[in-house]
Formats: structure tokens, C-alpha cells, sequence
């Protein structure tokens, strides 16, 4: 089962704009996208399983907060990983 | 009831008036808006000096800060001269400068949910140029509330992001950003990052306001300046949303 997720530049600092992973849930392909990226692992969460505020993750265009990491996932779903650039 | 551009406007607008999707209605259009600019930094700076350019009727400008001399790499409403001014009083000196025919209405405060409500009142359009989630969140709920389309623009380092609210129609910010961002001071920033976001968002609010074009609803667009790289993502309401609940 293969999942896209396209990545935020401030999570890819000019690296690979999007990946293939497997998982059934949200939590599981990013769990695979750390453990092919580590240092985002710092960028993405606050604490283990808590994503920071600045971050959103939208499945094929729809927000999936409040459970993110919960949320299921199928063969050829899209994962986009949001950054809040709260800068002005 | 509009009334006839003068022979100066004429003039003076030309070169986007020539423009047919635009034309004599649409800076007639412009003429009548009232623009509310959150925010007179970064991003406040180009969006004011640009809205002003184009004929805007009435700006309304709100920061309660006064420029500090860090702040002269991007905001390029202030010079060295305006240091220890309120950035309102010294925005408001410039952009009158710049087009005598326009309206400014400054206001040396922070937006708060006890002001916001009389901020807001007779505005048709708001510019989200702040640098704090407070003050967005408190914008994006009344915004919502009073269906006043709200232009986001947001930026770090080289990177920016625009997206058009329209309440109702798109996904809110909330709806994507239900949690407030722990803040991050001082961001890093250049200032021809701000004017690109700003000029992206200023075209936002043209074009909305004149009534022609494609918006930046429904989608993020997405900025990235150190590999110069523009990318749109599309957006849905969020259902759970606290402020638009989505469906409505």
C-alpha cells in the first residue's frame, strides 16, 4: 500500500519535494518518513506523538486535525504536510 | 452610487486601466474600497505602499508597535528617521504622501476581541500582514462572523504563503490551524521575501475587489525562495472547525 506525501520546504531544506510511504494511518507514514528523514523529526513534533501547532496535515485536501496521527489512510492517498509561517 | 473617475484619475491610473479585464469600473471599484491593513511591518509596508499606488479609496492601519531600527531590512514604510515613531503615524505620513487623494485611518493599537468588532466596522476587505496568531485567530473569527473576505499572508527566511478567505466559501484559518503556533522570535526574514509575499496578496485584494480574475481560494500557495520554487496546494473545510464548522 503506497501513500504520497508531499513535504513542506521547511521540512526538506531543499531535499526530496515528495516521497512514497506505506502505512495505514497518518502516524504510520510519518513514522516512515523520519525514520528516512531524522531530522525532522524535531521539526514536526513538540513531543513523541505531538505534532507542534504550526504544523497541519491535510489527507487528499481535507484537514484531518484534531486526531492527525490517527487518521486512516488508503492505496493512493495523498498526505500534504502544512507549515504555518506565522512571520509578517 | 459611484462617481466618474476625474480626468487625473484618468491619467494617473492609465496603465492598469488599459487593462480590460480592469478598466474605468474597476478602478471605480478600487476608489470605493476600504482595505483594513493588520499589521504596518514586513508585509504591512508593501501592502499599504502598493494598495495606495493602485487607488485604493480608504486604507484603515493598525499596529500598535513603533519602529525599531531592526526593523528597516523589510519594512520599508519606515526610515531612520521614524525610529521611536509609532509605525501608524509614520505609515500614514508616507502613504499620504504617495497619493494625496487617499483616505488613511491609523490606529495605534493591538487588535484585540473587545476592539476588533468597531476596527472591523464598514470594511470590505482585511490584509492579514501580523506577525503574532493571537491577533489572526481574533481577525479570522470576525472576519467570518462579518463576511469579510480575508487575504492571508504569512513568511520565514525565504519562504512566504498567501491564500484568500472568503467566509463561507473556502476553508477559514482555523480550519486548518485549529492550535496556536508556539511563537518563534525573532523569525528570520529578508526583506525581498516580504515584498514578494505582499505583492502576491496586494494582486489578491485587485483583484477581488475589482471582481476579475482567479483567486487563491480553496488553496495555499506556497513560496520557496531558496530553491525558487512557487507550488499551490488545495485546501478543505474542515468539518470540526470551531469557527466556520465547514459545512456551513
Amino acid at each position: 500500500m503506497s501513500v504520497k506525501v508531499h513535504l513542506h520546504p521547511y521540512l526538506t531544506e531543499g531535499g526530496e519535494a515528495q516521497v512514497e510511504l506505506e502505512g495505514k494511518t497518518v502516524g504510520e507514514c510519518i513514522k516512515g518518513l523520519v525514520a528516512r528523514f531524522p531530522a525532522m523529526q524535531t521539526k514536526l513534533f513538540a513531543k513523541p506523538d505531538k505534532l507542534h501547532g504550526y504544523i497541519e496535515i491535510l489527507v487528499n485536501a481535507q484537514p484531518t486535525v484534531p486526531k492527525e496521527l490517527a487518521y486512516p489512510v488508503s492505496d493512493g492517498d495523498e498526505i500534504t504536510i502544512l507549515v504555518f509561517l506565522s512571520g509578517g | 452610487m459611484s462617481t466618474p473617475l476625474t480626468d487625473q484619475d484618468l491619467v494617473r491610473y492609465n496603465r492598469q486601466i488599459i487593462l480590460p479585464d480592469f478598466g474605468e469600473e474597476g478602478q471605480k471599484k478600487l476608489r470605493q474600497a476600504t482595505v483594513f491593513i493588520a499589521g504596518a511591518g514586513g508585509l504591512g509596508s508593501p501592502v499599504s505602499i502598493y494598495l495606495a499606488c493602485a487607488g485604493i479609496g480608504h486604507l484603515v492601519l493598525v499596529d500598535y508597535e513603533s519602529v525599531d531600527i531592526s526593523n528597516l531590512n523589510r519594512q520599508i514604510l519606515h526610515w531612520e528617521e521614524d525610529v521611536g515613531e509609532k509605525k501608524v503615524v509614520s505609515g500614514n505620513w508616507k502613504l499620504k504622501r504617495l497619493n494625496s487623494t487617499l483616505d488613511v485611518t491609523p490606529h495605534a493599537t493591538r487588535v484585540t476581541a473587545e476592539n476588533v468588532g468597531v476596527l472591523l466596522d464598514g470594511v470590505d476587505l482585511v490584509m492579514d500582514c501580523l506577525d503574532n496568531m493571537e491577533s489572526r485567530f481574533i481577525l479570522n473569527e470576525t472576519c467570518f462572523r462579518k463576511g469579510i473576505p480575508f487575504i492571508h499572508g504569512g513568511l520565514r527566511g525565504l519562504m512566504g504563503e498567501v491564500t484568500t478567505i472568503i467566509p463561507g466559501d473556502t476553508p477559514c484559518l482555523e480550519c486548518l490551524f485549529p492550535r496556536s503556533p508556539e511563537r518563534t522570535e525573532p523569525f528570520p526574514v529578508f526583506g525581498a521575501t516580504a515584498a514578494l509575499v505582499a505583492s502576491l496578496q496586494v494582486l489578491e485584494a485587485i483583484k477581488l475587489l475589482a471582481e476579475f480574475g482567479e483567486l487563491l481560494t480553496g488553496r495555499m500557495l506556497y513560496i520557496d525562495g531558496k530553491q525558487m520554487q512557487f507550488r499551490s496546494i488545495r485546501m478543505k473545510k474542515n468539518p470540526q472547525c470551531r469557527i466556520c464548522g465547514g459545512g456551513v
